[in-house]
């Protein structure tokens, strides 16, 4: 056990504090810019009001009250008339400031960290942010392509659901294969706390 | 004192659990996408997509925990004052584990330099070390309290969290040096006496041989030469030099400073008596009154001085249920001959009680009786806020008072030992007393 060799760690003093800003000023830079571009009333004092909840939400550890503020920021983009593309940014913005503030909860103060955790968490945001920026993009472009009110959105709808049931089904079939529990009752005893392991 | 804990990740359900991000994701998602409808403006789906992307991804490549973490630490020994590593060895045996969060949580005998907190990723089929450095700042057991592990995929979506109460334990001695420094084995040879033994059991070091006498045991025929000389032959043997020792140390219940410093104290006076004897070729046993299993029976040998000092490392650490269990049934078999010496503080009369007792059986009894300087000052600083307090000392002082006249009374050495005395001091003044003893024919 002692002979292998040890990966580096580094304390990151203050990592914490510095993604909780770091998600912060994502929200509040790009809530100013849509600001600037639009002629929203408000839509400085919405955007920075964002930006706290956010950063509070990331410095308290609680992740529901930084999506209360993403609730306000995506409210100031709902109403600021802007274009698609701001949009598609917007809900970039969104996911990667959750991110951040989810390393940041996990990079508490005086902990020892390997900066692949760091690394791995930046990759993933850039591809989620890209993703997600081409999903919304297509999406955008069936639903004016269609009557999309009366058909697209309804089975759309349906469809997520129906796909994440399914979904959620296999992937239980395949945890209890692979790990040779049987599957669990549907019924669950501790809402939110429902194991995937079945 | 190499002791890994082993915990299996495995098929644990705390770590296959959405987490409160997952939550919050879907939320978001979906009131974006109930925002596009209700407000008849597609455009707005676009805020939502990146959090359903989020969720796929997540769910496509989650696969359940497979793997172990083992906590140990990188030295053989521990002893007060040194700084040494907690190793974390983190062993992924199925997928990749792509964020483990590890809090370990210490005693108050362990103090670590930084958190003792480790966010790491591990990749599948690998183990990775962690170092987390720590000083162990006071003697005894001191138990790895909580260990956290918290894991999640890149997304923070999927994972979980478990506390476990590891069956680890830090053993921490005290340093040689302090122990070795007080007293060499020469002159606390002297100290209980001539460590001539008392019965007349033959030793190993060999006399003289002669033929077969009546009254000579069979157990002493020289076989070799009476096969040679066709007549029996025995062997005769000087007499062993060595008396077996045992040492008694009195595991005081209380959990106040001073009772801790007189514990500390009496180990380390345990030890030393210990070391000397062991290193001059006496057996030496250990009895700890007052906690549950505490009768080390006479031996010799380096494994016997590791066996007391671990022994001892447990006094501090005695619940206070184990405590006060006084005439143990070790008492019995400490052999009649033995030099039996006590660190006690003389504070409960069935201590007081069991040491005349052995006196009384012919076993050569003396008494160290460590008090504390610190716990003057602190008696008087408290004196006029803790009344209750005051009187309770003040009755324990009867006590150990009325307990050392009984103890004299059965010609026992008592000798009060002062925080400020070094231990060489008191045993010179024992053999003194062992002497003037043996003088005035009291014994």
């Amino acid at each position: 056990m002692a002979n292998r060799p040890k990966p580096t760690l580094h304390d990151m003093a203050g990592s914490s504090l510095v993604h909780a800003i770091a998600a912060s000023a994502l929200v509040a830079i790009f809530g100013l810019i849509v600001a600037a571009v639009s002629d929203l009333v408000g839509g400085v004092a919405l955007s920075l009001i964002a930006a706290g909840l956010v950063g509070l939400g990331a410095l308290v550890g609680f992740t529901t009250v930084a999506a209360v503020g993403l609730v306000v920021f995506g409210i100031a983009m709902s109403f600021s008339e802007i274009g698609v593309l701001w949009l598609i940014g917007g809900g970039a913005t969104c996911v990667a400031a959750l991110a951040l503030v989810d390393l940041s909860i996990s990079l508490r103060p005086a902990s020892q960290v390997e900066l692949k955790v760091v690394s791995s968490t930046y990759r993933s945001i850039v591809v989620v942010a890209a993703l997600g920026a081409g999903l919304g993009g297509l999406v955008f472009v069936i639903s004016t392509a269609t009557v999309w009110q009366a058909v697209v959105l309804p089975l759309a709808l349906v469809a997520t659901g129906l796909a994440l049931n399914v979904g959620a089904d296999s992937h239980a079939a395949r945890v209890s294969e692979r790990t040779g529990t049987p599957r669990a009752r549907r019924r669950r005893r501790r809402p939110g706390k429902r194991s995937l392991l079945g | 004192m190499f002791d890994a804990h082993t915990i299996d990740l495995a098929d644990r359900r705390d770590l296959a659990v959405r987490t409160p991000l997952s939550s919050v994701l879907f939320a978001l998602g979906l009131v974006a996408c109930a925002g596009a409808i209700g407000a008849g403006a597609p455009r707005l789906v676009a805020l939502g997509a990146p959090f359903f992307v989020v969720l796929a991804l997540a769910a496509a490549r989650w696969q359940p925990v497979q793997g172990t973490i083992r906590i140990g630490i990188d030295v053989p020994r521990v002893v007060e004052g040194s700084a040494f590593n907690v190793l974390v060895e983190v062993n992924a045996t199925g997928p990749d584990l792509e964020r483990i969060e590890i809090e370990l949580s210490f005693g108050s005998r362990v103090v670590a330099a930084t958190r003792p907190r480790i966010v790491a990723a591990v990749r599948s089929g690998t183990s990775q070390v962690f170092e987390i450095p720590v000083r162990a700042e006071s003697w005894g057991l001191d138990p790895v309290g909580l260990v956290t592990i918290r894991t999640t995929d890149r997304f923070g979506v999927f994972g979980g969290q478990v506390k476990l109460v590891p069956s680890l334990s830090i053993r921490v001695g005290l340093p040689d040096e302090r122990s070795q420094s007080s007293l060499d084995a020469d002159r606390f040879r002297r100290v209980v006496g001539t460590h001539l033994g008392d019965d007349r059991g033959q030793g190993l070091e060999i006399a003289d041989v002669r033929r077969l006498l009546p009254g000579d045991s069979v157990r002493d025929i020289n076989w070799r030469i009476t096969n040679r000389r066709r007549e029996p032959w025995v062997t005769l043997r000087h007499p062993d030099r060595s008396a077996s020792v045992v040492v008694i140390v009195d595991a005081q219940g209380s959990s106040g400073d001073e009772s801790v410093e007189v514990q500390r104290r009496s180990v380390e006076a345990a030890l030393t008596l210990a070391r000397g004897h062991l290193a001059s070729h006496d057996p030496v046993g250990l009895l700890v009154v007052g906690h549950t299993v505490g009768w080390l029976p006479p031996r010799l040998g380096r494994n016997q001085m590791h066996r007391i000092a671990d022994e001892l490392i447990s006094v501090g650490v005695a619940s206070a249920a184990s405590l006060r269990r006084y005439r143990p049934r070790a008492l019995p078999l400490i052999p009649r001959e033995a030099i039996v010496v006590a660190v006690s503080p003389l504070r409960d009369p069935r201590m007081v009680g069991m040491l005349a007792e052995l006196a009384n059986r012919g076993n050569s009894v003396s008494v160290l009786v460590p008090a504390t300087t610190t716990a003057k000052h602190k008696r008087r600083d408290l004196a006029g806020r803790r009344g209750d307090n005051e009187l309770a000392r003040r009755l324990a002082a009867t006590e150990q008072k009325t307990g050392i006249h009984s103890l004299r009374r059965h010609s026992i050495v008592v000798v009060p030992w002062s925080a400020d005395q070094p231990v060489t001091a008191v045993f010179e003044t024992v053999r003194r007393l062992h002497r003037s003893s043996r003088r005035v024919g009291v014994r």
